[in-house]
């Protein structure tokens, strides 16, 4: 049947001709699909209100040759706080791109689906936007079966999470890398421990991590490079994110608790 | 070769026009070959002229003829009051509408994270200068009503505000002549908290 009834989150929408919309949209049954939205830019058009970007919706969807078209939309959520925020909107934002820039058309990913859901209900709640993107990332490029390794070297060898020197890695090599396998960019101990609590532990216990802003900044850069090389490209929204945080010092380290 | 080259080249310009595909670019180019030539040149130097002698203000950055454009210079528009739009477009339909009587801003863009176009890129610093050596008392934001234009909204309102200047909103509501029985409900929603004392 061409007809289809689907959740799906509005990764990015844009104008095709003169009062129609073109929207990516991640959906539970599909994964990744583009449709129509027809005269949704008109003032008066029903759908057009409630396909906007991060929205989770019930949609209905007809198959065409190439792109479906929104034939129906019931709304599950808007996460009206993500709009007017721009840190939480830009992280937001990041997140959604990078769903729609690791996904296949209709490769659906049911847990990938959730991961997103669950990110941006997460990011409504104040005060952990890092620690969600920081999860999300981790989550996203674990599914990817591109979870960079931080418990041992690539020669096998055992990473000493308690030492003190700082470790380091290279994304090429799948994580982190012993002394004699190589050099590269290094992360502190703490943001390794730090990384690996968030790989391994239940996101609860992820979120409520807490870390000093230098662990923040080194987690940052890791996961920066991690994503960097694998998706060929910074994410655009990953750069005005990371201007927004104002890496090194300033404004993020108000979203991370310290101590701990 | 279909054409002759002159209408080939014509036909490949007109189809470079948004929503114009090959077949419309055909239609227009063969309408245009049989108008008189005066008819045509006027068209040609319509395009030109256009062109050529519109830029944007340097006060409110609409586009204009002449600098600073009409509304800037205008004796009649209150001072105190600049509505911010996204493009030179959303001021037409603003003025479309009558009522409104003070300045304008055009952004010239919107803050869009996934297009990688941050508050540098917009004509944001230019308000902000604007505003500082001015009699202005209120800016009225009326970016769109999408996840962009909410994003530039209050990112306005959060510089603009400890200038001591008030800063507001466009209403967001049910259309008029709309039904509520077909108003979506994220419309609904807003325009119940944007509800008036009558």
């Amino acid at each position: 049947m061409a007809l289809s009834k689907t959740q799906a989150v509005v990764l990015r929408t844009r104008d095709l001709g003169e009062a129609d919309r073109l929207v990516t949209l991640y959906t539970l049954e599909h994964g990744k699909v583009g449709a129509v939205s027809k005269g949704a830019r008109k003032a008066r058009s029903r759908l057009g209100p409630v396909i906007q970007t991060f929205n989770h919706l019930n949609l209905l969807l007809y198959k065409g040759k190439s792109l479906y078209t929104i034939t129906g939309a019931d709304l599950i959520d808007g996460f009206p706080l993500l709009r007017g925020d721009l840190t939480k909107m830009t992280a937001a934002s990041y997140i959604t791109e990078l769903v729609e820039r690791t996904s296949e058309e209709g490769d659906p990913d049911q847990e990938v689906f959730y991961l997103l859901v669950t990110s941006l209900h997460l990011l409504v709640e104040a005060g952990y936007e890092r620690q969600v993107t920081w999860v999300f990332q981790l989550r996203l490029l674990d599914r990817l079966g591109l979870a960079p390794r931080l418990d041992r070297c690539q020669c096998g060898r055992k990473a000493d999470m308690e030492g003190r020197r700082p470790v380091a890695y290279d994304p090429a090599a799948g994580g982190v890398l012993c002394p004699r396998c190589g050099r590269g960019p290094t992360l502190s101990r703490e943001a390794l421990r730090a990384l690996y609590g968030l790989q391994t532990s239940p996101v609860e216990e992820a979120l409520s991590l807490s870390v000093g802003p230098g662990v923040a900044d080194d987690i940052d850069e890791f996961l920066h490079d991690y994503v960097v090389y694998h998706l060929g490209r910074e994410p655009n929204s990953l750069r005005f994110l990371r201007e927004l945080w104002g890496m090194r010092g300033g404004e993020m380290c108000e979203n991370t608790k310290e101590g701990g | 070769m279909y054409y002759a080259a002159p209408i080939a080249k014509l036909i490949e310009e007109l189809n470079k026009l948004p929503g114009v595909g090959p077949k419309t670019a055909q239609r227009l180019a063969f309408h245009l070959l049989f108008r008189p030539r005066e008819e045509v040149r006027k068209l040609a130097e319509a395009i030109v002229q256009a062109r050529e002698q519109v830029k944007a203000c340097s006060v409110c950055f609409n586009l204009t003829d002449e600098d600073p454009c009409q509304i800037c210079r205008g004796a009649g528009r209150d001072r105190e009051v600049i509505c911010v739009v996204e493009e030179p477009r959303d001021v037409v339909a603003m003025e479309r509408s009558g009522g409104f009587k003070g300045l304008y801003h055009v952004l010239q863009g919107v803050i869009s994270p996934l297009d990688g176009v941050g508050p540098d890129d917009i004509r944001i610093k230019e308000l902000l200068n604007r505003l500082q050596s001015s009699e202005v008392k209120e800016v009225i934001v009326a970016t769109d009503p999408d996840v962009e234009g909410e994003a530039t909204a209050a990112y306005l309102a959060k510089l603009i505000k400890p200038l001591g200047i008030r800063v507001t909103r466009i209403a967001q509501g049910v259309p008029v002549g709309g039904e509520l029985e077909y108003a979506d409900e994220v419309t609904l929603g807003l325009a119940l908290q944007g509800r008036r004392e009558m």
